[in-house]
C-alpha cells in the first residue's frame, strides 16, 4: 500500500500480535460479561500505543495520524468495541489538549495516554439529544466553586472512567470570562455524582453506556477545562478527528469479518469443492465485498495521510469516514453472515458480534444523520 | 566408504536404550559386511553384557568418573575424543535430548559432518552413507551426504526404526582411553535432579491432544485420559461431549465455538468430523483418527485412519504404550 | 552484562504452505513467502532483554545472511536491544549448521568480550538444533542446550533442561553459549518505542574479510561438511494411511507412528 514503509509495517504487525494475543482472549469476557478492557488499555498505554495520538509536546508519539490509523485498523479487525475504546480516549482528551490547561493535562492526559486511566465525555441528554441549545445540565460559580446540576446520558465509558469531561450550560446569568457553555472535569467519587443506569447495547459489549447525575456536584474552578460560546459549527470543526479514528476502526472491522467468512468459504465443502470455488454468484459477492472495502481503506488512509502532513482541511472526508465506514463494515458485516449460512448466524462462531458492533458506529460519536446533515451544512 | 560404523548407546537407567538396536537393525541393513561397534559412555557400570549379545562386532567402554551423571561438555568430549581415536567412517547417535545435544559438539570438535533428525538411512552409489531428514516442519524431507569429511555423522530419530533382533557375534569389547578428559573443567554443573509429574496442560498449549467425540462410549472417556496421560498430552472433546453432560466445562471442548489447537499430535477417538471440530484442529501436526465408520469426514483431514472400535483401541494402546 | 544473541532470519512458518519444490531443478521455490526472526530465537531475544533489565549492560543481535535481512534485523532491535551486527558476504551462503556456527563463532570473537551467547535452541525451517553448541566448540566455551529455564547474576548462570523423565538443573560458568526452548519465557511485544528508537540504532555489516583468522576453508557451501543432495515433497499431507490389522497390530503401528513423529 501506498502508505505503508518499514516501520509502518513493523508497526502494524505489532499491533496485529497485541489484538491477536491481547484482546482476543478478552472478547468471550466483554461479550458474556460486559467486561470492560481496562487491562488491555493499560498493556497498550505501556507499550506507547495510544501514545499514537498524542502530540510529542506532552510527551507523546505525534500525533502520528497514519499510526493510530494502522492500530485501530488491527485493533478493529478482533473487536470494533475495544478499537473503539482506544479512539475515545482520543476524544476524551481532544478538548483538555486544545484548551491546553497544563494542569489538567498532567493530572488527565498524560496518565490517560499511558493508559493508567480512563476518561469520558458526556454530552447528550435525554432531552434534546446533543442540540446545545436545549441543555439543561447547568454550571454555576457559587463561592469560587463550580457547581453541576442536571444530568447527561449514553455516556460511553460511564462508571469505569477516572475523569469525566461534563459539557455544561452556563447557569445564568454569568459574566465574562464565563461563556453559555462551561466545559468541567468531574473526576469520579465526587459528592454530588451518581452514575446511573448502565444500558444494555446491541453492540460494543466491553464499553458501558451509561447515565450521570449532578446534584449539586462541587468541583474547583481548576477543573473548568474551557468556557466559551458555543455554537453547533464548533462541535463540527471539532468531528474530524475522532470521525476518521472511527473510520480506520470500522475498516478493520469490515476486514476481520470479511477474512473470517472467505476463510470459512474455500475451507467449507460442498462436494469435492469449496463452496467458495464451486459458486460464481458467492466469489463475486466476496469480490464486492472487497471492493467496498478497499474503497474505504483508500478514504481512511488519505485523510490520515493529509493530517500526517499537516493538512487538516479534511473535514468532509474525514467525516465520510465515519459515516461510509459504519456503511461499509455493517453491510460487510450483514453480507458475510448469509455467505456463511447457518454456520453464519451462530453466535459462538463470532460473525454476529462484528454486525452488532457495526451498527454502534451508526450512533456512538455522533450519528451518522447529524454527521451527513454536517457535510450537507458544509456545502451550503 | 561405508566399512566401519559407530552406533553410540544410550543407557536409561541400566539398560540400553531401543534407539540403539534400531540403528543396529538398519546399519546391518543397509551395509550386512560394516564392522559395527557399539559405543558406550559411562562410569563403572556399563551394560557391557548386554551390548555384547545385541548383534554388534565390537563393544567400545568409555569409563570415566567424569562421565558417570551426565554433563554435555563431559559427553561431547568423550564421544569426539574416541571417534577420532578409533576413525570410523560413520557414527550414529539417537537424536534423543542427550544424543542431539553431544553429537553436534562432537561433530564441530571433529570438523565433520552431521545430518540432523534423519528419518531414513542408506548407501549412495558411491558407497558413502546416504541420510533423508525432515525440513520446514517436515514439509519436505532433505537428501544429505558427507562427501569429504570423517567420519559421517548422522542422529537418527528414535522410533523410526525397526527393532529386528540380531544375531550375537562374539564381539570384542575395548576399553577406550579418556584420560583425556581428567584434566577437563567442564563449566557445568549438576545441582538438581527434579523427577517431574506432569501437570494438566491447557488443551491450546499442548503439544499433543488426546481428542474424544461421541463415538467414544462414556465408559471409555477415563481410558482416554489415561492414555493422554501417557502420552504426556491433554484430553480434547468435541462440542457434543459437553451438551451430552459428558464433559463439565467447555474449557477444552475443540472447535469453532471452543478451542483452536495445533499441537504437533492430534490423536482423535470416536469423532465423526463436523465442520465445527475440524476448524479447531485443522492445523495440528500429525492427525490420527479411529472411527468405526470407513467413510467418517474426520479422516479427510487425517494422517492415518484406524476404523476401529474406539474403546478397543484405546485398551490396545494403553498396552502397547510402555 | 555483555550479551550476544544469535538470530536466522528464516521463511515464516505459517507460510510453509507456499514453499514448493521447483519440478524440474529440484530446487526450494519460496516465492512469496517473508522472511522472519526465526521463533525460538525471539525467546533467545525475550531472555536477553530480562538479564539486561535484571543486571544492566547490552544486548547485540548477531545474524548471518543476506544484506535484506537487515529489516528483520530492525524488528529485533524493537524489542529493546541495542545494537545489531549483520554478517553478510557470498562467500558465506549454503553454510550447513557446521559453517554458519564457526563463521558466528568468528564474529562474536571479533566483536569480543561478551559474557553471554544465547539463541533459539532450533531454527524453524532447519531445526537440526546444531548450531547452540557447535558455537560453544568453536569458541571453547561451556555450551548448553534444550533450556527451559534461565536465571542469571554476575555469577554465572542456572539453567533447567528436561533429560530422561525429569528436570535437571545445572549451574554454567560464564562466559557460556546457551540454547533456549519457546518455554524458557514468554515474548513480550516490542513498544512503540522500540520500533521507532529501533531505524536510529547502530547496525553494522561485517564481511568474510573483516572476520579475524577467518579459515575461508571453512565457510559457506564449500565449507560445510554437509551437503544436501536435494529435497523432495515429504507425504506429511493428509494421505489418509489406513493402519489395518487386528487391534493389537494397529496400536502396534500406531506406536511406531507416533515414536518416529514425536521424537524431535
Amino acid at each position: 500500500m501506498w502508505y505503508m514503509n518499514e516501520e509502518r509495517e513493523q508497526l502494524a504487525k505489532m499491533a496485529h500480535d497485541f489484538a491477536e494475543s491481547e484482546i482476543r482472549p478478552f472478547v468471550r469476557e466483554m461479550e458474556e460479561h460486559d467486561a470492560f478492557p481496562t487491562e488491555i488499555i493499560r498493556k497498550a498505554g505501556e507499550l506507547g500505543l495510544i501514545a499514537l495520538m498524542f502530540p510529542e509536546q506532552i510527551g507523546g508519539m505525534g500525533p502520528k495520524w497514519v499510526e493510530s490509523g494502522l492500530m485501530l485498523e488491527e485493533f478493529g479487525k478482533v473487536s470494533n468495541c475495544v478499537a473503539n475504546a482506544f479512539a475515545s480516549i482520543h476524544a476524551g482528551c481532544a478538548l483538555i489538549l486544545q484548551t491546553g490547561n497544563a494542569d489538567l493535562i498532567q493530572k488527565v492526559v498524560i496518565p490517560a495516554m499511558m493508559g493508567t486511566v480512563v476518561t469520558a465525555s458526556a454530552q447528550s441528554e435525554p432531552t434534546g439529544g446533543t442540540r446545545l441549545d436545549d441543555f439543561t445540565c447547568t454550571a454555576s460559580v457559587e463561592n469560587s466553586e463550580i457547581v453541576i446540576n442536571g444530568g447527561k446520558i449514553f455516556c460511553t465509558n460511564a462508571g469505569h472512567a477516572d475523569y469525566y469531561t461534563i459539557n455544561c450550560k452556563t447557569k445564568e446569568p454569568y459574566a465574562a470570562p464565563f461563556g453559555n457553555h462551561t466545559l468541567v472535569l468531574v473526576e469520579k467519587d465526587t459528592p454530588g455524582f451518581k452514575v446511573g443506569h448502565i444500558e444494555n447495547k446491541i453492540g460494543w459489549h466491553g464499553s458501558s453506556t451509561g447515565q450521570l447525575y449532578f446534584n449539586n456536584c462541587r468541583v474547583p474552578m481548576s477543573n473548568i477545562i474551557a468556557t466559551f460560546d458555543m455554537d453547533e459549527k464548533m462541535v463540527a470543526a471539532g468531528a474530524f478527528s475522532v470521525s476518521i479514528l472511527m473510520g480506520a476502526a470500522a475498516l478493520g472491522t469490515a476486514e476481520g469479518v470479511f477474512e473470517k467468512a472467505l476463510a470459512y468459504a474455500k475451507e467449507r465443502k460442498h462436494g469435492d469443492e469449496s463452496i467458495y470455488d464451486k459458486y460464481q454468484a458467492m466469489r463475486h459477492r466476496f469480490a464486492e465485498l472487497k471492493m467496498e472495502i478497499e474503497l474505504l481503506r483508500g478514504l481512511v488512509y488519505g485523510v490520515l495521510a493529509d493530517l500526517d502532513n499537516g493538512n487538516y482541511n479534511v473535514n468532509i472526508p474525514a467525516v465520510a469516514a465515519k459515516v461510509k465506514g459504519a456503511e461499509i463494515c455493517e453491510h460487510v458485516a450483514s453480507e458475510c453472515i448469509a455467505l456463511c449460512g447457518g454456520n453464519g448466524t451462530i453466535v459462538e462462531n463470532d460473525f454476529e458480534r462484528y454486525l452488532r458492533d457495526a451498527k454502534m458506529n451508526c450512533t456512538a460519536g455522533m450519528s451518522v444523520h447529524h454527521l451527513t446533515d454536517m457535510i450537507a451544512d458544509w456545502l451550503r | 566408504m561405508l566399512n566401519t560404523i559407530w552406533i553410540l548407546a544410550e543407557v536409561n537407567d541400566g539398560a540400553v536404550a531401543s534407539s540403539y538396536y534400531e540403528m543396529l537393525t538398519k546399519a546391518r541393513a543397509i551395509k550386512p559386511e560394516a564392522k559395527i561397534t557399539a559405543l558406550c559412555l559411562g562410569g563403572d557400570n556399563l551394560p557391557v553384557d548386554e551390548l555384547k549379545g545385541s548383534g554388534a562386532d565390537e563393544v567400545v567402554c568409555a569409563r570415566h568418573a567424569k562421565l558417570e551423571s551426565y554433563d554435555p561438555m563431559y559427553c561431547t568430549a568423550a564421544l569426539a575424543g574416541v571417534i577420532a581415536a578409533y576413525d570410523p567412517d560413520a557414527v550414529l547417535v539417537a537424536a534423543s535430548a542427550k544424543g542431539s545435544e553431544i553429537a553436534p559438539g562432537a561433530a564441530a570438535r571433529l570438523r565433520t559432518g552431521l545430518a540432523a533428525h534423519c528419518t531414513e538411512l542408506g548407501v549412495r552409489p558411491d558407497g558413502d552413507l546416504a541420510m533423508i531428514a525432515p525440513a520446514f516442519g517436515g514439509k519436505l524431507m532433505g537428501e544429505y551426504y558427507i562427501p569429504n569429511t570423517r567420519p559421517q555423522m548422522a542422529s537418527v530419530k528414535p522410533g523410526v526404526f525397526d527393532r529386528v533382533p540380531q544375531e550375537p557375534r562374539g564381539a570384542a569389547v575395548v576399553e577406550a582411553d579418556v584420560s583425556f578428559l581428567d584434566g577437563m573443567s567442564s563449566g557445568v554443573e549438576l545441582v538438581e535432579r527434579k523427577v517431574s509429574e506432569a501437570a494438566d496442560l491447557p488443551v491450546d498449549k499442548a503439544e499433543s491432544v488426546v481428542c474424544v467425540g461421541l463415538g467414544v462410549a462414556e465408559e471409555n472417556i477415563e481410558k482416554a485420559r489415561a492414555l493422554a496421560k501417557k502420552l504426556g498430552a491433554a484430553l480434547g472433546y468435541t462440542r457434543p461431549m459437553v451438551d451430552m453432560g459428558y464433559m463439565s466445562d467447555e474449557s477444552a471442548m475443540i472447535g469453532t465455538s471452543g478451542k483452536t489447537i495445533k499441537p504437533k499430535l492430534y490423536i482423535g477417538f470416536g469423532i465423526s468430523g463436523s465442520n465445527q471440530h475440524v476448524c479447531g484442529m485443522k492445523d495440528s501436526g500429525l492427525v490420527i483418527s479411529v472411527n468405526n465408520n470407513p467413510k467418517a469426514e474426520i479422516f479427510n483431514v487425517s494422517d492415518y485412519k484406524l476404523v476401529a472400535d474406539s474403546g478397543k483401541m484405546l485398551d490396545e494402546l494403553l498396552k502397547a504404550i510402555s | 552484562m555483555k550479551i550476544a544473541v544469535c538470530v536466522k532470519v528464516a521463511p515464516n512458518p505459517d507460510q510453509y504452505d507456499l514453499i514448493r519444490l521447483d519440478p524440474e531443478t529440484k530446487t526450494l521455490v519460496r516465492e512469496g513467502v517473508d522472511s522472519v526472526i526465526s521463533s525460538t530465537d525471539l525467546h533467545a531475544i525475550e531472555a536477553a532483554m530480562q538479564i539486561k533489565e535484571k543486571l544492566g549492560g547490552t544486548v547485540t543481535l548477531i545474524s548471518m545472511g543476506p544484506a535484506s535481512n537487515d529489516k528483520q534485523l530492525r524488528e529485533g532491535l524493537s524489542y529493546g536491544c541495542d545494537d545489531a551486527v549483520l554478517v553478510s558476504d557470498r562467500k558465506l551462503g549454503g553454510a550447513d549448521a557446521l559453517a554458519t556456527s564457526y563463521t558466528l563463532a568468528k564474529a562474536v570473537e571479533k566483536l569480543g568480550g561478551f559474557d553471554l551467547v544465547l539463541l533459539g535452541n532450533s531454527s524453524d525451517d532447519g531445526s537440526t538444533a546444531h548450531v547452540p553448541s557447535q558455537l560453544g566448540e568453536w569458541l571453547n566455551l561451556p555450551h548448553i542446550t534444550d533450556v527451559i529455564s534461565l536465571e542469571v547474576s554476575e555469577g554465572g548462570a542456572l539453567v533447567s533442561k528436561e533429560l530422561d523423565g525429569g528436570v535437571n538443573t545445572y549451574k554454567i560458568t560464564l562466559p557460556a553459549v546457551i540454547g533456549v526452548t519457546k518455554r524458557v519465557n514468554k515474548v513480550r511485544h516490542p513498544s512503540v518505542m522500540g520500533i521507532f528508537s529501533a531505524k536510529k540504532k547502530p547496525m553494522a555489516t561485517l564481511t568474510a574479510a573483516d572476520l579475524d583468522n577467518l579459515d575461508e576453508s571453512r565457510i559457506g557451501l564449500a565449507g560445510s561438511p554437509t551437503q544436501a543432495e536435494g529435497y523432495h515433497e515429504a507425504s506429511f499431507g493428509r494421505e489418509c494411511v489406513e493402519i489395518e490389522g487386528s487391534e493389537a497390530e494397529q496400536a502396534a503401528e500406531v506406536v511406531r507412528v507416533l515414536n518416529s513423529y514425536l521424537k524431535h
